[in-house]
């Protein structure tokens, strides 16, 4: 890659290129692999020098999001006109193409945003040391208590979630990294990811003590035996890694 | 002929209604209901319940069960006995560490090998269900409502599905498989509110006997070398239940019906213990100074269908656990004040 391309690369990352060398230069990352990968390398250096960084890096990303773009061009970027049965590139077909891909990439960049704001929101509630305390004074809890509509929407329903992004399509799985956009505020509303292994003690002595009450005792015994120190830490492994996808 | 049979199915699967009146029906030519209104379907539900505890109490069996938890599969041996000096049970886990629970009567004995320990203690229920749903089945209507949803195959037996529909957010609900021949549980939901199963316990063998020999109640192992905790009850008068500590709010049918001390492991002062039960669902509460290093829990956790909720009041911890929604322990924990 030119030494020209680089400057013009940092420039566009930074937002410093006029109009019409954005388009010139948003062509040109269209087509270059290797503009693309750097590209991608000056997001990963700024956002760590903003100190942005997820806890995994999910390389190929604006690949797998183009993909998925492609894929699915009709909810997001609708193609202007009906295709026609020439499939070579006449002028007007290059314009729609670069508008495609222009209007792909703003969209990729969005995407990259949401998932950067995603993934940061997350660990901050997998790096909270006091995450027991959180539902205490959590507005996540109460909001979600009170207003049964808040709550069906941070829950991540697909179907609340689903317009905001490209239509899970072939290739869009890759883009794995999208999916945490909905689950974040999941783990705000329901924090409970861990279980203490201090508490088995309780679960124990609870199932000891109301074996016996509601309509059968086999279930209170079948927790106690299935229950131990070791398989709640097992739980709480299986609990973080949930909350770092 | 086949597929008509199978639209049936369909049909009946799709409006639970249908079903209901095919039930209604069926008790009405068995001779068991005279009306079609809603109170019959639950008390013929009922019927179904109080048999199936009659029988879980005194008939001999034995068989191997699945319990499903949080997605973990767990496999499990129940053996029941009852004779003239009454009532045992035991419970092993079949595989990974061989934890069991021995019931004499109403002491309960958990052995752990893993963590080389021991519990023992009694149980503060003796067929609680069967005695307040008899007594008083008013009350619980307006908290549960009673259905029979249809009938089910489970470990080669015929069976009727029973099903328990709570009217709030404060609790679970249930399903129940009844063996048609021996009124035995066959499987056993709890369902969270969005129609989720939350933890499942079914028999995949059940063998009913004439009786069973001893040595089948005996624990694997002695646990002569574990240590021992014992979680009974303190009856002498300085350990009276403490009855300032008070629960302020709680969801509509529960009620506390139980206090006492106890001892907890890892704890040499007593701690002040209350059972809070709506019948069907109950929860712990436990109340402890905690020792000066050892860092309170605050917060909720979860395993299963069991929610715990902590919280710190004049330097004590509240425990609060149940196999209830996490509002519910959480409501409870926060809603405790010293008088």
């Amino acid at each position: 890659m030119t030494i020209e391309k680089c400057e013009q690369l940092s420039s566009f990352v930074d937002g410093e290129l006029d109009s019409e060398d954005t388009k010139q230069f948003l062509d040109q990352l269209c087509n270059d692999k290797d503009l693309k990968q750097s590209w991608e390398r000056y997001h990963v250096i700024s956002d760590s020098i903003r100190s942005r960084l997820p806890d995994a890096l999910h390389t190929r990303f604006s690949e797998s999001v183009m993909s998925a773009i492609e894929s699915e061009p009709t909810i997001l970027a609708p193609t202007p006109e009906p295709v026609t049965s020439s499939t070579q590139s006449t002028p007007q077909n290059v314009q729609t193409s670069v508008f495609k891909r222009v209007s792909g990439f703003a969209i990729a960049a969005s995407v990259a945003t949401i998932a950067v704001i995603g993934v940061q929101s997350q660990n901050q509630v997998t790096d909270t040391p006091q995450l027991a305390e959180m539902p205490v004074d959590s507005e996540f809890v109460r909001l979600g208590e009170k207003s049964p509509k808040v709550a069906a929407v941070a829950s991540g329903t697909p179907g609340n979630i689903e317009p905001l992004i490209v239509k899970p399509n072939a290739g869009f799985s890759n883009a794995s990294t999208t999916s945490s956009v909905p689950q974040k505020p999941y783990h705000s509303v329901n924090p409970v990811i861990q279980f203490d292994p201090k508490l088995h003690k309780y679960l124990l002595d609870h199932s000891r003590n109301v074996s016996g009450a509601g309509v059968h005792e086999i279930i209170s015994s079948a927790r106690i035996v299935t229950s131990s120190q070791q398989s709640l830490d097992h739980n709480q492994n299986i609990g973080k890694a949930q909350a770092q996808q | 002929m086949k597929r008509i049979v199978l639209l049936i199915q369909l049909l009946m699967s799709a409006l639970p209604v249908w079903a209901q009146q095919t039930a209604e029906q069926s008790q009405e030519a068995s001779g068991q209901g005279e009306s079609q209104n809603n109170s019959l379907t639950s008390g013929s539900a009922l019927d179904y319940l109080n048999k199936m505890s009659t029988a879980l109490r005194t008939l001999n069996y034995h068989g191997t069960l699945i319990y499903v938890n949080d997605g973990n599969v767990e496999s499990l041996q129940l053996i029941h006995k009852q004779d003239s000096d009454g009532e045992y049970q035991r419970l092993v886990h079949l595989s990974g560490a061989a934890r069991e629970v021995i019931r004499d009567n109403d002491t309960v004995t958990c052995y752990l090998p893993d963590s080389q320990s021991v519990h023992v203690g009694a149980r503060r229920f003796n067929n609680h269900l069967l005695a307040k749903l008899t007594s008083s089945f008013s009350g619980f209507s307006r908290q549960y409502e009673f259905d029979i949803e249809g009938n089910g195959r489970v470990a080669g037996r015929e069976a009727t599905i029973i099903a328990i529909q709570p009217k709030d957010d404060y609790r679970y609900g249930y399903r129940f498989w009844v063996d048609k021949e021996s009124d035995l549980l066959l499987k056993s939901d709890l369902v969270g509110a969005d129609g989720k199963v939350l933890e499942q316990l079914m028999f995949v063998q059940l063998e009913v006997v004439e009786d069973i020999p001893p040595q089948m109640l005996k624990p694997g192992v002695s646990g002569e070398s574990f240590t021992w905790h014992d979680g009974s009850v303190l009856a002498s008068n300085e350990h009276s239940a403490n009855v300032k500590w008070q629960i302020k709010r709680l969801p509509i049918g529960f009620s506390v019906s139980g206090r006492s001390k106890q001892l907890m492991p890892n704890n040499s002062e007593p701690v002040d213990y209350m059972v809070v039960s709506d019948g069907l669902a109950s929860i712990s509460v436990y109340i402890e100074q905690p020792k000066s290093n050892n860092q309170g829990f605050v917060g909720a956790s979860r395993r299963g269908a069991v929610n715990i909720y902590g919280s710190v009041l004049n330097k004590h911890q509240i425990t609060v656990v149940g196999e209830v929604p996490q509002r519910t322990v959480q409501m409870i924990a926060e809603s405790i004040v010293y008088k």
